[in-house]
C-alpha cells in the first residue's frame, strides 16, 4: 500500500512561514530573534522525594532542580522548574518519544506523569544587549541582571502569550518556551517589540 | 518676527535663539521652545482662552500647571486631534495648531452665554431635576446638552500614532523631581539602589524652576541640573521626564504615562519614535515628593479673566519670562503672594498692592514687600472684580472686628492681573490612591497624608513642609530610608545652605467675607471647570446632603477633567461652614486614579492590528487557508468555517459539506478539543466525582461521554474520556473549555482532594486531529493503517486504537459527534499536515470532502447533540436538556449533586431542551427568537422560551431547531409560536434528535 508512509519526514512548526520576516533592524538595536528546533522536551509531574530525584539523577545525569525558578543542566539535558510537582526536561540528543521512554522507564516505580511536550512548544531565542528591554515590554517579571540569572527560569505571560522563559547566559539570551498555538503571535509580537526601542532606552 | 507684547526681555528658561509660531483660534502667533501654549498665549497677551462648561462664562489662564480647570483646549486636527488638553501643559512646538473649546461661533462671543444671565434657572442637579420628563424623551435632550457642553471632539479616523508599554522594577520610585524628589533620588542613587525619578514636567526642578532664592552658592536650578546629570550618571538611575505617574495600586505598582514625542513638531515625529509609553513600574520603596498646588480664593466673579494663582503668575514671570498683565493686584491670606508680588516688581510690572485677610503682618516677606513701595492692604477683602472679558479692577472693603463680614466703603484698585493665594493644598492624590488616609493639619490648613498602608514615604510640600530647606532635608532622609528599607547601605548627603525667609502664619479664609449673601453680586466659584459655586454648595446642604461623595455627584464639583485639584478643598470648606461640622469630620471624596487624563492610545499599547489578540492556529491551518476555507474564531482560535467552491454561499456550501459525510466521507479540523492526560491510582475516582455518570466499569481502550457540572448543578462543559489503562486516561474537553477545565480539576486536587493521586497535563496542542467521517470513513482509514483492524467487531463504536496511521504513529478514537461511521485520528501535531495531506489524498476516490464548523454544527444538531455555550448557558442543568440518563443515581456524590435537588431545579416548569419543527419545512428560525404565549403588536410578549440552534439539515431535508422551553420535556406534539426578528411562527414541539434515532449509522 503506497499510500502507508507519506509524510513520515514531513514535520511541519508552526513558524515555518514566518522564518524569513525578519528585520535587520534587530542588529542594529541588540536584539536577536531566533527559532529554536526544539528535540526531546517532556513534562514530567512527580513528587520530588530523594528516590525519585536519585533516580532520575542515575538515568539523566542530571539532577531535578527542587529551588522554585532554577534550572539544572548537564551536557545535553536541561531540567527547567515549573512548580513543586512539575518540570520540562529538554533533551537535545533524542526525539520527544525516545525522551519520554527515559523518563518513564527513570519514574516507573513512582506515581509519575510523563508526557512528550515536543510538538507542542516551540522555542524562540532572544538575545543580546537589548534583550531585556524587548522583553520588558510585554512582560511584568523583574529581568535586572541583580534579581535573574543564567540558570533561572520562570513561568510567566509576555503580552498576552504564556511562556516559560530560561535565561540561558549573559549576553544575555533568553529561551521562551511557548505553546504552539501562540507561538506565531509571540513571534510577531516580538519582532514588533524589537523593531523600535528607541524612546525606551535610558532617558537622555 | 511679531512683536510678543506681553514677553519680558530677559530672563526665564525659554530658549530665546529657536523662535517658533503656532497658531491658535486660527490667528497665528510666535512664541519660544521652553513656552508652554499658555505662556505663549499670555506672551501674545490672549487672555481670554474659553468658555465655562456650563455658563459659557469667558475664562482666562488659571494655573501654570496640571491643575488648570479653564485652558482647555482642542489641539491638533484630523487625526491627530485630541480635545481636552490643558494649555499649560502643552509643550510649544513650531506648527502647533490648537483652538478653544466649548464657545461657538467663537470664544470671543460665545451664543452659549445666554445661559449665564439665566443662572437661577440652572442650580446644582438642574438636568436631574428638569430633564425627567418625559422619560423617553431624554435622548433627544442629550444631544443638546452634549452639544452644549462642548468637551471638544474626538478624531474620527485611526490613530497615526505608535504607542508602546514597558514593565519595570526599581529599588526607589521617586515620585516629582522638585526639591524634595531630587534629594531622595540622589540620597537613594548614591546608595547604588535601582532608581526611577520620574516628573511630569520638561525638565527636573518642579517649584525650583521658578525659585529665586539659591540652594548652597549656587541658583536653585544650577543645583538640581547638577542632581540630575549625577543621576543619570549613575549606572542603575532612570530619570523620566514628560511623565506622570498617574496611578499608585497595590503591591506598590505605580503607573506613568511618559509623553515621548508630544512636544515634537507633527512632522518631527516618527512611527519608529512612540508617542507615548506606558510604565508599568513596580518599586520596593515609593517616595511622594509630588509638592503642592495652590488654593484659589471663592470671592465674586473671581472666575474673571485675568484672575490666576499667584504662584502661576510667579511662574510666567520667572519660568517663561511673561508678564501676565501690565499691572498686578493680590489677594491672599498667606506668604506666598508675596514672594511672587517682589518677583513681579523685580520683572518691572506695576503691582498695585496685596490685599491680605490677615492683619498686623509682620515678617521679613512683608518687609521686604513694603521696602518695594508695594501697599499692603492688611485685613481687606476683594468683594467683586471688574471688566467685562478681561479683569480691569477690583474693588476692597475691609473686614469687620469679628471677621465674619464687611464694613465701610469699598476703595477701587486697578490691575489687568489679579493673583490670588489662598495657601495650599499638598498633591495627596498618589498616597490616596495608595489607600493611605489624610489628616487635616489645622495649623497648616490642609490634608496632609497620614500613616502610608504600602511600603512608600511622603516628603516636600506633599507632607505640608513648604520651605525649601525642610523639602531638601526631608528628601535627602527619605531617599536614604527607602534605599536601607530595599537593603542598601546608605548615607544622608550633606545639606546644602538655604537662606530663606520664615513663614508666618496663614489666615484660615476660604470664601471670603462679602457685603451680599452668596447668589447677589456676582457667582462665587469654587469648581471652575464645572461651574460650581459656593451657592450651589449651600443649595446641596439646604436639601439634605451630609456626604461629600454626594455633594460631589450632586453639584459635579470636582468632577470634571482636571478631578478637582483646586476645588476639593474650597468646596469642602463651604460645605463645612453650611452643614456645621468641621473638615476632618466631613472628610474627603475618594482619590482615583488618573490623577491627569491617560490618552487610550498609551493605554492600548501596541495590542492593535494583528497583535490585538493571539490567533491560535492548528496544525493544519495553511492547508484550510489555501483551500479557500473561511474562518470562525472559536475563543482565540481560528477554525475553518466552511469551505466554499465555486462562488457558493455558506448554505450552500453547508449542505454539500454535509451531505458528503451523510453519503461517502467527509474530514474535518478537530485539533482545537482540549485533551487532558490524567494519571495515577485515583485518576477513576477523580472522573466519577468530576463528571455526573459512573466510570467504574470502563474497560481499557474504551471511551465515555461525560458532562461535568458546576457546584450549582449547572453543566459547564462535556467531553469524551478514554481508559488508555488502568492508571492512564485521557480526557477532552470542549475546544474553549481546555484551559478552564484544567483549571478546575487542579484547583479540587490542590484545594480540596490532597490525598487523591492524580496528575493532570494539559495536552492540547500536542496532537493534530483529523476528524473522518461518514459511510466511507471505514474504508478509508483501512487503506492508510496497516496495524489497526478496523473492522467493526474489532473496532467498535465508543473505543481507542493505537497504531499508525500513514506511517505516523496516531491514536485513533472511534467516536462521533456528526452521526455518521467516524474516526478522530490524533498525531503528533509536527505530522498533522503529513497526515491530512495523506487523508486528502488518498480519499479523493471517495470524493473527500473537507467540512468546517458550521457543517459540524449542522450534523450534531441533526443528532441532538447539544453544544455547551450554545444550548447551555450557564443556568442549564442535565435535566433541563433531557439527559438525566447520564446521571448516576447509584453515586453517593459527585460535584453538583446536591444542588440537582434544589426546589428550583426540580420545578417542572423550567426551561427544558425541546425540538422545534416549523410548519414551513423550509423556515429556518434565527436563534435567539423567543416562543411566546401571546402575540401582542409589538414586544414585550410572555415570553416562554428561545430557539438555542437552528439550522436547515440537510439529511433530513427540512429546517431542525433546538429550544429551550418551559415545560419542554412534557409538550412534545404541542404548537407553540415563535416570535422571529417581527415574522410570526408555528412550529410544532419534538424530540430534538432528528436523525438516526437509534444510532445504527454511527454504530455501523
Amino acid at each position: 500500500m503506497p499510500n502507508k508512509s507519506v509524510g513520515e519526514s514531513k514535520k511541519q512548526g508552526a513558524l515555518d512561514h514566518c522564518e524569513h520576516t525578519g528585520r535587520p533592524a534587530y542588529i542594529e538595536v541588540g536584539v536577536t530573534l531566533t527559532q529554536m528546533r526544539p528535540t526531546g522536551l517532556v513534562n514530567v509531574r512527580v513528587r520530588p522525594d530523594n528516590l525519585a530525584v536519585e533516580s532520575i539523577r542515575n538515568k539523566l545525569g542530571c539532577d531535578l532542580p527542587t529551588v522554585p525558578g532554577t534550572v539544572e543542566s548537564s551536557s545535553d539535558c536541561h531540567i527547567l522548574w515549573i512548580g513543586p510537582t512539575e518540570w520540562l526536561v529538554t533533551m537535545s540528543s533524542c526525539e520527544g518519544s525516545v525522551a519520554s521512554e527515559v523518563l518513564s522507564a527513570a519514574l516507573a516505580e513512582f506515581h509519575a506523569a510523563v508526557n512528550d511536550v515536543s510538538d507542542s512548544l516551540h522555542i524562540i531565542r532572544v538575545s543580546g544587549e537589548d534583550a531585556r528591554l524587548v522583553l520588558e515590554k510585554g512582560c511584568s517579571l523583574d529581568l535586572h541582571q541583580r534579581e535573574f540569572r543564567p540558570g533561572r527560569c520562570a513561568r510567566s505571560v509576555i503580552a498576552k502569550a504564556t511562556v516559560l522563559l530560561h535565561q540561558t547566559d549573559d549576553a544575555p539570551s533568553f529561551e521562551l518556551y511557548v505553546d504552539r498555538s501562540y507561538a506565531e503571535y509571540l513571534w510577531r509580537w516580538l519582532e514588533d517589540a524589537a523593531s523600535t526601542l528607541v524612546g525606551v532606552k535610558r532617558q537622555e | 518676527m511679531k512683536q510678543q507684547p506681553y514677553r519680558l526681555p530677559t530672563g526665564g528658561r525659554i530658549e530665546r535663539n529657536r523662535p517658533i509660531s503656532f497658531v491658535y483660534d486660527g490667528r497665528p502667533y510666535d512664541g519660544f521652545i521652553g513656552d508652554t501654549l499658555a505662556s505663549a498665549l499670555l506672551a501674545n497677551g490672549v487672555r481670554l482662552v474659553g468658555r465655562s462648561f456650563k455658563y459659557h462664562r469667558p475664562r482666562g489662564v488659571m494655573t501654570a500647571g496640571s491643575n488648570e480647570p479653564n485652558a482647555i483646549v482642542q489641539l491638533e486636527t484630523g487625526a491627530y486631534a485630541e480635545p481636552n488638553t490643558r494649555a499649560t501643559q502643552v509643550e510649544l512646538y513650531d506648527g502647533l495648531t490648537a483652538a478653544s473649546q466649548n464657545c461657538w461661533p467663537s470664544v470671543g462671543f460665545d451664543f452659549g452665554a445666554w445661559t449665564s444671565h439665566f443662572s437661577d434657572l440652572f442650580p446644582a442637579g438642574f438636568y436631574y431635576k428638569t430633564f425627567m420628563w418625559p422619560r423617553s424623551a431624554w435622548m433627544r435632550y442629550e444631544y443638546f446638552i452634549r452639544r452644549m457642553a462642548g468637551l471638544g471632539s474626538s478624531p474620527r479616523v485611526p490613530d497615526p500614532d505608535r504607542y508602546e508599554k514597558m514593565h519595570t522594577h526599581c529599588d526607589v520610585l521617586v515620585v516629582g523631581s522638585g526639591p524634595a524628589g531630587l534629594s531622595a533620588a540622589l540620597a537613594a542613587g548614591r546608595a547604588g539602589a535601582r532608581v526611577i525619578l520620574v516628573d511630569e514636567q520638561n525638565e527636573v526642578g518642579g517649584s525650583l524652576l521658578e525659585e529665586t532664592i539659591a540652594i548652597g552658592n549656587d541658583p536653585a536650578m544650577s543645583w538640581a541640573n547638577k542632581v540630575r546629570e549625577e543621576l543619570i550618571a549613575l549606572p542603575e538611575t532612570r530619570v523620566l521626564l514628560r511623565s506622570t505617574a498617574y496611578g499608585y495600586y497595590d503591591h506598590n505598582l505605580v503607573m506613568i504615562s511618559q509623553r515621548v514625542s508630544d512636544h515634537l513638531g507633527l512632522s518631527e515625529r516618527s512611527t519608529d519614535i512612540p508617542r507615548q509609553i506606558l510604565w508599568k513600574v513596580r518599586a520596593k520603596e515609593v517616595v511622594l515628593a509630588t509638592g503642592a498646588h495652590e488654593r484659589p480664593l471663592i470671592f465674586p466673579d473671581n472666575d474673571r479673566p485675568g484672575v490666576m494663582l499667584a504662584s502661576a503668575a510667579r511662574s510666567y514671570v520667572n519660568r517663561y519670562a511673561v508678564k501676565p498683565g501690565s499691572s498686578a493686584i493680590f489677594f491672599t491670606n498667606n506668604d506666598s503672594a508675596y514672594k511672587a508680588a517682589l518677583d513681579m516688581h523685580a520683572a518691572g510690572m506695576r503691582v498695585s498692592g496685596i490685599i491680605d485677610v490677615r492683619s498686623d503682618i509682620s515678617g521679613s516677606w512683608a518687609q521686604s514687600v513694603r521696602d518695594a513701595g508695594i501697599p499692603i492692604f492688611e485685613n481687606q477683602v476683594v468683594v467683586a472684580t471688574h471688566g467685562k472679558s478681561g479683569l480691569k479692577g477690583v474693588s476692597v472693603m475691609k473686614l469687620n472686628p469679628s471677621g465674619d463680614g464687611v464694613d465701610g466703603v469699598t476703595q477701587r484698585v486697578h490691575g489687568d492681573v489679579l493673583c490670588m493665594s489662598g495657601g495650599w493644598s499638598p498633591v495627596v492624590h498618589l498616597f490616596s490612591q495608595s489607600r493611605g488616609k489624610l489628616n487635616f493639619d489645622v495649623a497648616k490648613n490642609c490634608f496632609v497624608p497620614g500613616t502610608p498602608v504600602q511600603a512608600s514615604i511622603t516628603v516636600g510640600a506633599c507632607n505640608g513642609s513648604f520651605l525649601l530647606s525642610d523639602c531638601l532635608r526631608e528628601g535627602f532622609l527619605a531617599g536614604t530610608e527607602a534605599a536601607k528599607n530595599a537593603g542598601f547601605e546608605a548615607i544622608v548627603p550633606d545639606l546644602p545652605d538655604v537662606q530663606e525667609p520664615e513663614l508666618t502664619e496663614e489666615r484660615a479664609v476660604w470664601e471670603t467675607p462679602n457685603r451680599l449673601p452668596s447668589g447677589r453680586g456676582g457667582k462665587r466659584f469654587i469648581d471652575f471647570q464645572n461651574d460650581v459655586t459656593s451657592r450651589d454648595v449651600e443649595l446641596a446642604a439646604r436639601e439634605g446632603y451630609l456626604s461629600v461623595e454626594h455633594l460631589k455627584r450632586y453639584t459635579t464639583l470636582g468632577m470634571g477633567t482636571d478631578q478637582g485639584k483646586l476645588s476639593n478643598v474650597n468646596g469642602l470648606a463651604v460645605f463645612s461652614r453650611c452643614t456645621g461640622h468641621d473638615i476632618p469630620a466631613l472628610g474627603v471624596t475618594t482619590f482615583r486614579p488618573p490623577y491627569t487624563p491617560v490618552t487610550f492610545g498609551v493605554i492600548g499599547g501596541r495590542d492593535v492590528d494583528h497583535l490585538f489578540d493571539p490567533v491560535r492556529k492548528t496544525p493544519m491551518h495553511e492547508w484550510h487557508v489555501s483551500s479557500g476555507a473561511l474562518f470562525e474564531d472559536v475563543g482565540q482560535w481560528k477554525r475553518p468555517h466552511y469551505y466554499p467552491q465555486d462562488g457558493e454561499d455558506m448554505a450552500a456550501a453547508v449542505k454539500r459539506e454535509c451531505e458528503a459525510v451523510g453519503s461517502t466521507v467527509g474530514i474535518a479540523d478537530a485539533s482545537t478539543l482540549g485533551k487532558l492526560d490524567l494519571r495515577g491510582p485515583d485518576v477513576k475516582k477523580l472522573l466519577n466525582w468530576v463528571y455526573t455518570n459512573a466510570w467504574n466499569k470502563l474497560e481499557t481502550d474504551r471511551c465515555r461521554y461525560g458532562l461535568m457540572l458546576g457546584e450549582n448543578g449547572m453543566v459547564f462543559d462535556d467531553g469524551v474520556t478514554t481508559k488508555l489503562s488502568d492508571e492512564h486516561y485521557l480526557m477532552s474537553t470542549t475546544s474553549g473549555g481546555a484551559g478552564h477545565v484544567h483549571q478546575w480539576l487542579e484547583e479540587w486536587l490542590q484545594c480540596e482532594w490532597l490525598d487523591m493521586k492524580v496528575w493532570v497535563t494539559n495536552i492540547t496542542t500536542q496532537y493534530a486531529v483529523a476528524q473522518i467521517s461518514g459511510p466511507r470513513a471505514r474504508d478509508l482509514l483501512a487503506e492508510l493503517t496497516s496495524d489497526i483492524d478496523v473492522s467493526p467487531q474489532a473496532f467498535p463504536f465508543m473505543s481507542m486504537r493505537c497504531g499508525t496511521v500513514a506511517g505516523i504513529s496516531a491514536r485513533v478514537f472511534r467516536i462521533s459527534f456528526s452521526g455518521e461511521l467516524s474516526y478522530e485520528i490524533n498525531v503528533p501535531a509536527n505530522k498533522g499536515m503529513a497526515l491530512w495531506r495523506a487523508l486528502m489524498s488518498c480519499g479523493q476516490k471517495y470524493n473527500i470532502t473537507p467540512y468546517g464548523t458550521e457543517s459540524m454544527h449542522v450534523l450534531r444538531a441533526e443528532k441532538g447533540f447539544i453544544i455547551v455555550g450554545e444550548e447551555t448557558d450557564g443556568t442549564v442543568t442535565p435535566m433541563d436538556l433531557g439527559m438525566d440518563w447520564i446521571v448516576s443515581k447509584a453515586k453517593k456524590n459527585f460535584l453538583g449533586k446536591r444542588s440537582l435537588s434544589r426546589s428550583d431545579i426540580i420545578k417542572s416548569d423550567r426551561k427544558q431542551l425541546v425540538g422545534l419543527l416549523t410548519d414551513n419545512p423550509d423556515y429556518v428560525l434565527g436563534v435567539g427568537a423567543q416562543i411566546v404565549s401571546q402575540i401582542n403588536e409589538s414586544p414585550p410578549m410572555p415570553m416562554e422560551g428561545h430557539v438555542t440552534s437552528s439550522y436547515y439539515g440537510p439529511r433530513v431535508g427540512r429546517s431542525i431547531a433546538m429550544a429551550l422551553l418551559s415545560g419542554g420535556l412534557k409538550r412534545q406534539g404541542e404548537t407553540v409560536t415563535v416570535w422571529d426578528r417581527g415574522n410570526i411562527v408555528r412550529a410544532k414541539v419534538s424530540s430534538p434528535v432528528f436523525y438516526d434515532r437509534d444510532g445504527d449509522r454511527m454504530n455501523a
